[in-house]
């Protein structure tokens, strides 16, 4: 019974969020840290209570569970929680949402 | 690839979703965008997650029988919105390519053979030989003989139907959880201290307290949803203080004020320090203590839960009696205590005496609401029950219990540890509700609920998770059925207790699992099974929420779930096969019949037809058997605790919202029990009341500082604790199927202090032998990890398949709660 670690996939196009709380003291040298990560963006924020929401985009999971570990781990960053993840493939003709969060 | 428009709607879901989750206005652009796109066509549901023990609630998109998205749930208390990095795998952990789709039998020539390889085979050729073989040994060796380990990510009706099986069914009290491994110190200490088991507070706690203190837990790594709630209470009132304790720097430590590093077992002394100094600084609640506490002089010097033999166990004083106490008064605890000074607690923790006396006065401040929060530093620990109670001690000395913020909070590591394992009753001196199957009033309760023959459960104590592998390696149980957990993995002193068990010539082991983990690899029988949405269930968390979720996707192949392979199996079985001819001989409408008629079809959990399912949802369970199983099962399940403290509200409840806090009466859940106002329980006419014992009063137990069961020396020079990180959830047996996270944190590696490094001629990605008097393995080592040791001592997870720490660790258990501790044994590292 050989231990796989799978390697093939199908392609995939990944679409997630992210919810930060940062010091706010810290918020003017992280901003430009947060903004030149490759495939996200910064797409809400409140300068008094540090508050701060990302998306980023990514052909695998590998890039944004990397890019979170990393922002979680930058001075300044008290926390940043996933919140919404979505899986697209080529074969779905129509991806789209129906949730009400 | 994908269309712009539809990347952008999804986008624009993203950050409303998290906008809404951290509080923030939506932007207008977002909302136009996605209240345009109303083409749906994802179905959404809710389920919790299937990870950790925090129970958050997830919202679960399926699309052509897949999980595709899943956002955080923003209807949870307990979430709020938010995920962790785990909930990314949510999505994921169902697809890995080696998942189980068909029984996998070890055959040579076409026959079943111990030596042989496994081989593809139907489930009724699995249940043939299985049954086969539970009935030889039942008829030789009588219901000792079988037995089975399950576990806290069993569903609740699975757990529940796992008792009925073996302790009704079969007569077996050998049924142990997972859960022995992560929270029976826990529950023993609950017990002992409240005469009822699981946390008194819950988490709106953590918005009411002015001060957290971690006990050996990494909460940013391990239960991260629940650390925002502490960042956020910090953050934004800064009067709040957190203080940190471990035996090694790790990533919570980025927001203690307090950063508190002690010595291996040495928490102890500190817990009796705190008390100690609550008692002399005069910061004694008298009038909570006068009115709602016993105090208790516990039996010591109580052993270490290793084989009889061994000579720990022969020199120990009360290794039979661990459990023991008699009453004393306050003047003796005090008197008791008085020997922990500072300068003492320094002495044996090697914590300075400053951080020692701020950490103290957090506790005695009367004016500082104080949420205590553990897991497995307290757990896995030799005297893990001790530090329970102690914990216990100081809360009730300063009357900091059982109101908003005043909490000691044990939190657990599996999503339904509480609501399955606890609750239902699958430990092997367990029955539902906190009942014990050593008590005749208990058993009777449960035969007359279970509409059985009086006097049919088994009186005797059955093997916990450490014995059920001594008694396999000694050939006493031949028949062991594990489910849903890595237990070869997982146990201590692989080498010398588990593996030679599984191998045993003359034992059968089935495993059911998802995946091909290294349990499934030593077993004789694989039973596929489903899981998390691929099946409907139930878990109940640290906070005492019961969850529910439908089935959601289909399981792939002939995988089923656990609670179909309980129920098919006890089809194979006859009460003339497996019950006393005197019970069968004084109740004949009993005879002749199958377990399944007596035990499921008994007129209470078939009482819910197809009729009763919800529409929409595959249930595999009720096309097999004809009616609701889930349904019945929890409904007959709920009626041990309503009434009795655990009540539970109607199934179809749970269906609607995001879980309830039992106990639930008149539709309303308990947040704080214990205290008047919050809890319908409490009875006495005083605000307080501890109804768990029958005088109404929480235990302050004396307990000493004792030693560990091995500490380093010349030859074994370095303390060993093993633990998880965040990237891989305890065995990852499912984590490490996702390529991502696998990359991320690939191999185990050993954590240990750059100076210890040096000092070996090693250096970062050296190749290491760690050696224990019991195995070794080979390990990279790291000296710059986010988990810092100080010197002499290192940090081994234990998720890496191919790096088995439990090779190495020790077999020493909590005498009372028979837990292993995980956290301190001795080993030497030598260069490769």
């Amino acid at each position: 019974m050989p231990r796989q670690i799978p390697a093939s996939r199908r392609p995939e196009h990944h679409i997630a969020s992210f919810a930060l709380r940062c010091d706010p003291q810290h918020l003017g040298t992280l901003r430009p840290i947060l903004a030149a990560l490759s495939g996200a963006s910064i797409e809400a924020e409140d300068a008094a209570t540090g508050k701060i929401v990302m998306v980023m985009e990514a052909p695998d999971e590998r890039a944004i569970t990397a890019t979170l570990s990393h922002i979680q781990v930058l001075p300044g960053v008290a926390h940043a929680a996933l919140v919404y993840q979505h899986i697209l493939t080529p074969e779905d003709p129509a991806p789209t949402e129906g949730s009400q969060p | 690839m994908i269309d712009l428009t539809r990347r952008d709607v999804i986008k624009a879901q993203a950050v409303m979703a998290a906008a809404a989750a951290i509080g923030l206005p939506i932007p207008a652009e977002a909302q136009n965008l996605v209240t345009e796109a109303d083409l749906t066509q994802l179905t959404w549901n809710k389920a919790p997650c299937r990870f950790c023990g925090t129970g958050c609630s997830i919202m679960v998109a399926t699309k052509g029988g897949r999980v595709v998205a899943t956002h955080g749930d923003s209807k949870s208390e307990v979430n709020r919105g938010l995920n962790c990095v785990k909930g990314y795998f949510l999505s994921k952990i169902m697809y890995g390519e080696d998942r189980l789709t068909t029984p996998l039998l070890r055959k040579k020539d076409g026959a079943y053979h111990k030596d042989g390889a496994f081989e593809p085979v139907s489930w009724d050729e699995a249940f043939d030989i299985m049954a086969e073989k539970w009935k030889k040994t039942l008829a030789e060796k009588g219901p000792k003989g079988i037995g089975m380990f399950g576990s806290g990510q069993w569903t609740i009706y699975e757990g529940y139907a796992a008792v009925k099986l073996m302790k009704a069914g079969f007569l077996s009290n050998n049924l142990d959880p997972n859960a022995r491994h992560c929270m029976a110190s826990a529950v023993a200490g609950f017990m002992r201290t409240f005469g009822i088991d699981e946390p008194m507070g819950c988490y709106d706690d953590f918005e009411a307290a002015d001060a957290f203190v971690l006990w050996g837990s990494n909460m940013a790594e391990m239960h991260p949803i629940l650390w925002t709630r502490i960042t956020d209470r910090r953050l934004a009132h800064p009067h709040v203080k957190v203080a940190v304790l471990s035996t090694y720097t790790h990533r919570s430590f980025d927001l203690a004020d307090i950063p508190v590093i002690f010595t291996p077992q040495s928490d102890l002394a500190i817990l009796n320090y705190i008390a100690n100094h609550i008692i002399q600084t005069g910061a004694v609640n008298e009038a909570f203590l006068r009115e709602h506490v016993n105090f208790k002089r516990g039996a010591t010097d109580i052993g270490y839960g290793l084989r009889p033999e061994h000579p720990l166990e022969q020199a120990a004083a009360n290794a039979k009696e661990p459990n023991a106490s008699e009453p004393m008064s306050f003047e003796e605890f005090a008197a008791f205590v008085a020997e922990y000074t500072a300068e003492k607690a320094s002495e044996i923790s090697g914590v300075p005496v400053a951080q020692l006396e701020a950490l103290a006065r957090l506790y005695a401040d009367p004016k500082v609401k104080v949420m205590s929060l553990w897991t497995m530093g307290f757990n896995q620990h030799t005297r893990g029950v001790w530090a329970n109670n102690l914990i216990y001690n100081i809360h009730l000395l300063t009357g900091k219990i059982a109101t908003p913020g005043n909490s000691p909070f044990s939190l657990t590591g599996q999503p339904s540890a509480c609501g399955t394992a606890r609750e239902v009753g699958t430990f092997s001196h367990r029955l539902p509700a906190d009942m014990v199957v050593t008590n005749p009033e208990h058993r009777a309760h449960a035969e007359e609920l279970w509409k059985l023959p009086q006097g049919l459960l088994p009186d005797w104590l059955g093997s916990h998770a450490v014995k059920q592998n001594r008694d396999l390696k000694d050939g006493k149980i031949n028949c062991y059925w594990v489910q849903v957990t890595n237990n070869m993995q997982a146990a201590p002193n692989m080498m010398q207790e588990g593996l030679p068990g599984y191998r045993n010539p003359e034992n059968f082991i089935v495993v059911s699992d998802a995946y091909p983990t290294v349990t499934c690899e030593a077993a004789d029988l694989v039973l596929p099974s489903a899981m998390w949405v691929e099946k409907e269930g139930g878990y109940g968390n640290a906070e005492r929420r019961t969850q529910l979720w439908h089935q959601l996707v289909n399981a792939p192949g002939e995988a089923r779930s656990d609670l179909w392979q309980l129920v098919e199996f006890s089809k194979r079985f006859t009460t003339d096969e497996v019950w006393p001819a005197e019970i069968l001989a004084a109740n004949p409408d009993y005879k002749g019949k199958t377990l399944f008629e007596v035990l499921f079809a008994n007129g209470q959990v078939d009482r819910f037809g197809p009729d009763h399912l919800a529409e929409g949802h595959a249930n595999p369970e009720a096309e097999a058997f004809g009616f609701y199983l889930q349904k019945g099962l929890f409904e007959e399940y709920a009626s041990f605790g309503r009434g009795h403290g655990h009540d539970l509200a109607p199934f179809d409840t749970y269906h609607e919202v995001r879980g309830l806090r039992w106990p639930v009466v008149n539709g309303q859940e308990t947040r704080w029990r214990f205290n008047a106002e919050h809890d319908p329980y409490v009875k006495n006419g005083k605000p307080f009341h501890f109804y768990g014992n029958k005088d109404g009063r929480a235990n302050i137990f004396a307990l000493p500082y004792e030693p560990p069961a091995e500490a380093p020396d010349a030859e074994y020079p370095f303390w060993l604790s093993t633990g998880r990180v965040l990237e891989h959830w305890h065995s990852g047996s499912m984590t490490q199927r996702v390529p991502e996270l696998y990359q991320a944190v690939p191999d185990a590696l050993c954590y240990m202090h750059p100076d210890d490094a040096e000092a070996l001629k090693l250096r970062r990605g050296s190749e290491v032998r760690v050696i224990s008097r019991r195995g070794e393995i080979r390990v990279r080592v790291e000296t710059r990890g986010r988990n810092k040791p100080p010197k002499g001592l290192v940090f081994v997870p234990w998720f890496d398949a191919r790096r088995l720490i439990n090779k190495v660790t020790l077999d020493a258990t909590d005498p009372i709660s028979k837990q292993a501790d995980f956290k301190k044994c001795a080993i030497r590292i030598e260069a490769v």
